[in-house]
């Protein structure tokens, strides 16, 4: 969370402790605080979309992993990226159909229920500097509104420029100069070329299953990475997306993307 | 041949000599002068516009976004594009670096472009004032160059979760974070008090060493050339 943004969050938890969603799991814990801009401040303090339920930040919840458990929204204000709901982030290595999941197939009814996981710091060889383990996952894997490749629409979480398109990755390098990497998306039916500007909102493809010579699940594999510093150290590196996520889907849900 | 120098008949000499001719010479003629073509009017001297110093970069609002910006060692970043390897790569980025000049002379931070001047060829850069991306392709890999010269600062909590010894503790002695991950490899560095990031997607990741192994990675990050904005350099 920006210092900037810290007070003003502070003030809203303490006057409306309403605010926190509901959330599934035994530790309870602050709720993603939102630190959007004011534009979008009241759509994040309205009353909690029914239905919708997550898990902590950093909850170890069938992630294999220990998680980044603190509420900062790195992304103030950012679009879900996903265009509608519902959506379900949760595993893919460790929910039904994954390697190390209780078995079944990637369709099965708990991979498309509330409540959400984080699995940033899912237990991987990734090295991922936030992470508590120093490794991690990476990105937020999420599994669109049903089980059916190429038919929801992925689009861009901020405004800014398409600066790559690889074999299984689309990154947009937005306008603050924040990178977002949506992998596994339908590539041969992209909405985006390279060099493209695209606003906040604009589609840009798919979500799928592409992943080189072998497909994945169908879910969109989403990565933020942003130069950081602290204590005169800075890097360029990936930061956890989940609190932001929560946060753009609460306000995605409340109909004010 | 040695000996006395041959001797000629002396009939012819010594020679003759002949009376002076008192007959009068005309005088001699005068030409005029050679018509040479008026020397060219030089133009006036043109008049440059005074030198145009790119302005210092506004001070970012931190209220905007919450980034600040990042000291970049510009003393250190000419000495860098001054040093006789780096002049030699600059050689082979010559025409890219032209070709985007106004676009590298927009940058508040040194640009670094990879040294094999191969990989230029169909690269692309987007500038943002103070970062920027390069992305090109090159034989089944895709390849992004980001740098940035200002970052948003990790709070109290976000950084009580990293491990022990916080942000610095993941940077390793050499400055280069490698970070394989599900897309590709990853690399991220600091240099001259920007930071940047080299990402690599193969699209055969398990067997294309470029992004199996960290050595191309290094490699590239160890042979990246320095191009400077006009007026830091």
């Amino acid at each position: 969370m920006r210092p900037s943004a810290i007070a003003p969050i502070v003030a809203l938890l303490a006057l409306a402790p309403g605010l926190a969603l509901a959330q599934a799991g035994p530790a309870p814990a602050a709720p993603p605080a939102s630190a959007a801009p004011a534009s979008s401040a009241p759509a994040s303090a309205a009353p909690p979309p029914a239905g919708f339920a997550y898990d902590p930040p950093g909850s170890a919840h069938a992630t294999g992993g220990k998680g980044f458990s603190d509420v900062s929204v790195f992304v103030p204000g950012m679009r879900f990226p996903i265009e509608q709901p519902k959506a379900f982030a949760n595993s893919q290595v460790w929910g039904h159909g994954g390697s190390s999941g209780p078995g079944g197939g990637q369709c099965d009814a708990q991979n498309y229920a509330y409540p959400w996981h984080d699995n940033f710091c899912e237990a991987r060889a990734y090295k991922t500097p936030m992470c508590p383990a120093g490794n991690g996952h990476q990105g937020q894997d999420i599994r669109p509104s049903s089980c059916v490749k190429a038919h929801w629409l992925a689009v861009a979480a901020e405004a800014g420029r398409i600066t790559q398109i690889g074999s299984y990755t689309v990154y947009l390098t937005a306008d603050d100069g924040r990178m977002f990497r949506y992998l596994h998306l339908q590539m041969d039916q992209l909405k985006v070329r390279i060099g493209d500007r695209v606003e906040r909102g604009q589609p840009i493809g798919y979500v799928s299953n592409n992943f080189g010579k072998t497909p994945t699940t169908i879910h969109l594999h989403f990565e933020v990475k942003e130069p950081v510093t602290r204590d005169g150290k800075s890097l360029f590196t990936f930061v956890p997306p989940y609190s932001s996520l929560v946060d753009a889907y609460q306000r995605l849900l409340a109909g004010a993307p | 041949v040695s000996g006395p120098p041959p001797r000629y008949p002396s009939r012819a000499w010594p020679p003759r000599r002949y009376p002076l001719s008192r007959q009068a010479f005309p005088p001699p003629r005068r030409y005029p002068p050679p018509a040479w073509p008026p020397p060219p009017a030089f133009p006036p001297p043109r008049r440059y516009p005074p030198p145009t110093f790119r302005p210092a970069p506004p001070p970012p609002d931190p209220a905007a976004d919450g980034a600040v910006p990042l000291p970049i060692d510009w003393p250190a970043a000419r000495r860098a594009a001054r040093a006789p390897d780096n002049q030699m790569r600059l050689s082979g980025a010559a025409v890219f670096a032209a070709a985007n000049r106004g676009d590298i002379d927009s940058l508040y931070l040194p640009l670094l472009l990879p040294g094999d001047p191969g990989l230029l060829a169909g690269a692309r850069l987007f500038v943002h004032g103070d970062f920027f991306t390069l992305s090109l392709t090159d034989r089944g890999m895709s390849l992004v160059l980001t740098g940035h010269a200002r970052a948003f600062p990790v709070s109290d909590g976000a950084a009580g979760q990293s491990p022990a010894g916080g942000l610095a503790a993941a940077i390793p002695a050499d400055g280069v974070v490698i970070e394989p991950g599900e897309a590709g490899l990853d690399a991220d560095f600091s240099r001259f008090g920007a930071v940047y990031g080299v990402s690599l997607q193969c699209e055969d990741l398990d067997q294309d060493p470029r992004c199996r192994d960290e050595g191309y990675i290094r490699g590239l990050i160890s042979g990246l050339t320095v191009v400077l904005p006009a007026g830091e350099g």
